[in-house]
């Protein structure tokens, strides 16, 4: 028995010495250790069958020996696993160029419309949408631009029928959400917009439009002023100058358009229209004008996005130029 | 509006530079679009908004800027004009058909006057207010139109027959030659003045050729009237023609102008054309004068609609300033004011238009930064995922930019892709063949911009989110779903299969099947149908060499398009936690070859449901067809993952059921199991 313990250990820790992979290594503990088969595992299950004086020698040699082939099987584990990656000892040049991963880029009205979200999800907004295909009614009429209101010529519009068009302005979103929706609302919803006007670097038959509408019982011109005070500066930076001045809308009252100082131009430019919602655009949609107030706010993401980015020209948001988009 | 700055100046002494000027005006609501400098004059070029007409006048515009500088303007005393004597009277007689057609007129005949040029100071201010001078009489209308804001027209008392004016509606058909030369078929309900026989007048925007003043006038009959604004402006757009007579008409004139505006006509054609008056002055109001009203005003309202803290007193002296009369009144139980706007601010009908004046004149720069205080929302919208946020990120990640394309397209886009503009909506009213139709697929954008961006760049890869729109039923809006559509070159079927499987993956979109599928754009046998639980979510495959050809693009392209609500109706946001396997798995590959036809989700499926729950997953991953394999016949590697969650697995338990699934594959499928 002694022996046979000794010779185990000697072969065992000579195979151990010779393997070269972890895989092997991990093999010869199930060869040696292993619980039901190991080698060294059937000689320890023997000791209970020997003489009483025999036990403890045997037993002392026998743990001895378990000791040492876990050791070396220990030891050759780690210095396998230490020396897998060898240390690279050539120059390489730093300044080669990267391998990019391939990614995809934001539209730039995207970006800033998902910028705008945010900036309003701070103040409690939720973004909505609505057809782009609108009727009439709800585009002109319930914003109190009957058909012969003279209002309606600075938004030139494309009919589909005599009752259905595309819409001029994301401000029908208003009359849709105030019909089924009770106070308090705060909402944004930015989209398409159409305008049947000749084409050029600044008018397309079709831009974006960002709507704001919040109704309440506390509703006033100077919070409109605030929250439109903390876009600008959000999204343009906190030195942004903004300034308002009146302006006439007829489903507002007061009316007002703001405008940012563009430093590189030199010159303020028009980025939005508000206005607290008139009094009968509230009855419209069955809401008691003495109770309620709202404001109210329509701005160009197309504009913004010339503004912040510097783009010149707004044909190039529409047709799917790479050169221009992955500029973003 | 172009408005030479010295006639302002001729009713109020400005001490601001034309700049600071601007300011001011476009500050309060009135924009300066431009300032013209002329060697001898400013001319500022205004955007006088519709409810502004007082504005679109030089006396509404000093009135506006007195305001501003805090003065009160009066009229000076050459615009009020005293008696004047009458020796001889000519025949005449006006008869409104309709007082609705022309509430209001002044009528009065001059007699003796010498048609010539204006006087050059005279002719100055028309052109510089973008009128061309033609002769004295003319031109009075013309100038009194841009001082006073009321529009006035000088017939050829001669050329009236039977010295009959008749104010009536014009009846379909009926057709008039104006000025410019022009014979217009006029739309029924048009406002017409006739004499005994003939149309004299489209009244409101044109005279008639038959009854203008010309060098042989000698007897001038001027006319003041206010007509109806929207019958005005019905037939400007029936016409499509819009004269400085007409913008004016058709808005709410200032009902009390147009008889100082005809006296001082009067006034100005003896002056400079000679003649004597030869007719009673005729004012005739046909519709009741148009009470007074008097809005009510508390200093609350002021200060809840404009969140501003003002004194009854600052309130009084804004509106004052701007000829709006105002009294407290005494027994209300809070502050109160009665408040009656002057006669040229008819736009003024409610208490908040009076705050909007309050506001303006105030300053909306001075207005406190104050952000809202009532409660934030909390209505369902407030709850729901941003799906298209998360769809643009995930495709943004796995490198697929984003475009914008036109809704409005052209017929030959659509049938370039072999869509019938007959499914497509079409605008009644297109200004160009580019974009006439709605667009009823994301497509042809796309590929328009796979084929601008070909000559650039490889590996193109491009999604648009948007709507398209389809025909439905009339009367009603027509359906407009929003699709997510993506192109790819340089791709092929599994590489796009992979990525609408991230994106369905990361909307923890489930068993979703991809089945053979034949669409008219797609290439025969090679289009898959994208459906959940028999529900259509979409489509995949590549496009058809025609189409490409038509749009010029030289590379294969793969497409995918899905419907945008199908996809977000399906997505959610569960994640549930699994534990981490506690046994260890066996992980072994088997090579079969099977019939070219036999899809491999077939495979997989008859895999899993024989081998049970021990199976972990399983992922084939090597798909290739030789002949060496046999006609008809490919080879399909499955990786096998055994796993079970309450001990390891024993060969014997591994080998029992692949031997399960091998049998299963060879009885349905004659799969071989390649050694």
């Amino acid at each position: 028995m002694e022996g046979k313990l000794k010779e185990l250990k000697t072969k065992a820790l000579k195979e151990i010495e010779s393997v070269n992979t972890p895989k092997e290594v991990e093999n010869l503990r199930i060869k040696y250790l292993g619980r039901k088969s190991g080698q060294l595992t059937l000689l320890l299950k023997k000791i209970p069958t020997l003489k009483i004086e025999e036990r403890k020698t045997v037993g002392q040699l026998a743990n001895e020996v378990k000791r040492s082939v876990e050791e070396a099987l220990g030891a050759k584990e780690s210095q396998l696993n230490q020396g897998r990656v060898e240390v690279k000892k050539a120059w390489l040049d730093v300044t080669a160029p990267a391998i990019l991963p391939s990614v995809g880029h934001p539209h730039p009205l995207t970006k800033v419309i998902e910028e705008a979200k945010d900036i309003f999800r701070y103040l409690g907004f939720t973004s909505v949408e609505g057809p782009e295909a609108e009727s009439d009614e709800y585009n002109f009429q319930k914003l109190l631009l009957h058909k012969d209101h003279p209002a309606r010529d600075v938004q030139s519009t494309y009919y589909l029928s005599e009752e259905i068009l595309l819409r001029t302005q994301t401000s029908p979103m208003q009359i849709r959400y105030m019909e089924t929706h009770r106070p308090p609302i705060r909402i944004i919803s930015p989209g398409r917009v159409y305008r049947r006007d000749a084409i050029d670097a600044t008018h397309l038959p079709g831009f974006y439009q960002m709507e704001g509408l919040l109704v309440d019982q506390q509703a006033s011109l100077s919070d409109l002023i605030g929250v439109l005070n903390f876009f600008v500066k959000r999204i343009f930076g906190e030195k942004t100058k903004m300034r308002v001045y009146g302006h006439h809308f007829p489903y507002t009252e007061p009316s007002i358009e703001a405008e940012v100082y563009h430093e590189k131009l030199g010159r303020w430019i028009e980025i939005l229209g508000a206005g607290m919602v008139h009094p009968e655009v509230l009855r419209n949609v069955n809401l008691d004008p003495d109770q309620f107030r709202g404001w109210a706010f329509g701005m160009g993401p197309d504009r913004l996005a010339m503004i912040k980015y510097g783009i010149d020209d707004m044909r190039l948001f529409y047709n799917g130029d790479l050169r221009f988009l992955k500029q973003f | 509006m172009l408005v030479p700055l010295s006639w302002l100046k001729e009713y109020l002494e400005i001490n601001l530079s034309p700049e600071e000027l601007a300011e001011k005006l476009l500050l309060s609501g009135t924009k300066v679009e431009d300032i013209h400098r002329h060697k001898d004059e400013v001319v500022f070029d205004l955007e006088i908004t519709p409810n502004r007409p007082d504005e679109l006048s030089v006396i509404g515009l000093v009135r506006e800027i007195g305001a501003l500088m805090g003065q009160t303007f009066c009229y000076p005393p050459s615009l009020t004009v005293a008696g004047y004597p009458v020796s001889f009277k000519k025949p005449l007689t006006v008869s409104v058909k309709d007082p609705t057609l022309c509430p209001r007129y002044a009528i009065v005949i001059l007699d003796n006057v010498e048609v010539k040029p204006s006087p050059d100071w005279l002719a100055k201010r028309l052109e510089y207010s973008g009128m061309r001078p033609l002769n004295n009489i003319v031109d009075i209308t013309n100038y009194l139109m841009i001082e006073l804001g009321q529009p006035m027209h000088a017939f050829d008392y001669d050329q009236i027959a039977g010295h009959q004016m008749i104010i009536r509606a014009s009846k379909k058909g009926e057709q008039i030659t104006t000025l410019d030369g022009v014979k217009r078929e006029l739309p029924p309900d048009s406002i017409v003045i006739q004499d005994r026989e003939r149309i004299i007048d489209l009244a409101g925007l044109m005279g008639g050729q038959n009854s203008e003043i010309s060098q042989k006038t000698k007897t001038v009959l001027l006319h003041s009237p206010i007509y109806d604004p929207i019958r005005i402006r019905r037939t400007s757009k029936a016409l499509g023609l819009r004269t400085e007579a007409s913008a004016r008409f058709e808005k709410l004139l200032d009902l009390e102008a147009f008889v100082p505006a005809a006296r001082r006509g009067m006034d100005m054609i003896q002056e400079l054309a000679g003649g004597e008056v030869a007719s009673d002055f005729i004012e005739e109001i046909l519709l009741s004068p148009q009470e007074h009203l008097s809005l009510e005003l508390t200093l609350e309202k002021v200060e809840h609609v404009l969140g501003l803290k003002i004194s009854e007193e600052h309130v009084s002296r804004i509106l004052n300033s701007l000829g709006f009369s105002v009294h407290p009144l005494p027994l209300a139980n809070q502050t109160t004011l009665s408040v009656t706007p002057p006669s040229w601010r008819r736009d003024v009908e409610i208490a908040e238009d009076l705050t909007e004046e309050v506001g303006r004149i105030y300053g909306y720069n001075n207005f406190p930064l104050t952000l809202p205080s009532g409660p934030v929302p909390t209505h369902e919208d407030a709850f729901r995922p941003d799906w298209e946020r998360k769809v643009r990120t995930v495709l943004e990640g796995v490198g697929v930019t984003e475009v914008y394309s036109h809704t409005l397209t052209s017929k030959e886009n659509l049938e370039k892709i072999g869509l019938n503009p007959k499914n497509a909506l079409k605008v009644n009213n297109p200004m160009s063949s580019d974009y006439e139709f709605l667009r009823s697929s994301l497509l042809p954008g796309l590929i328009q911009a796979l084929s601008l961006n070909q000559r650039y760049f490889e590996e193109i890869s491009l999604f648009e989110l948007g709507r398209v729109f389809l025909p439905g039923e009339k009367a009603q809006l027509p359906p407009q779903p929003s699709k997510l559509t993506a192109v790819f070159t340089d791709k092929n079927f599994y590489q796009v299969k992979g990525i609408v499987k991230v994106l369905l993956n990361k909307l923890k979109i489930k068993e979703v099947s991809f089945k053979p599928h034949e669409e008219e754009i797609f290439s025969p046998n090679h289009a898959a149908k994208i459906q959940k639980n028999g529900q259509l979510l979409g489509s995949l495959g590549p496009l058809k060499p025609e189409i490409l050809k038509k749009f010029d693009l030289e590379k294969e392209v793969w497409s995918f398009e899905l419907d945008f609500e199908t996809l977000t109706s399906l997505a959610n946001e569960e994640i549930r936690y699994q534990p981490l396997p506690k046994y260890p798995a066996v992980e072994e590959d088997l090579a079969l070859i099977i019939d070219r036809e036999v899809a491999v989700e077939n495979i997989v499926n008859s895999a899993k449901s024989v081998g049970g729950p021990l199976i972990a997953w399983i992922s084939p991953f090597d798909i290739y067809e030789d002949p060496r394999l046999g006609e008809g016949k490919k080879s399909v590697a499955i990786r096998l993952k055994y796993q079970s969650a309450d001990h390891t697995l024993t060969d014997n338990e591994v080998k029992e059921i692949r031997q399960k699934i091998v049998k299963e594959l060879e009885r349905r499928y004659q799969a071989v199991l390649r050694s």
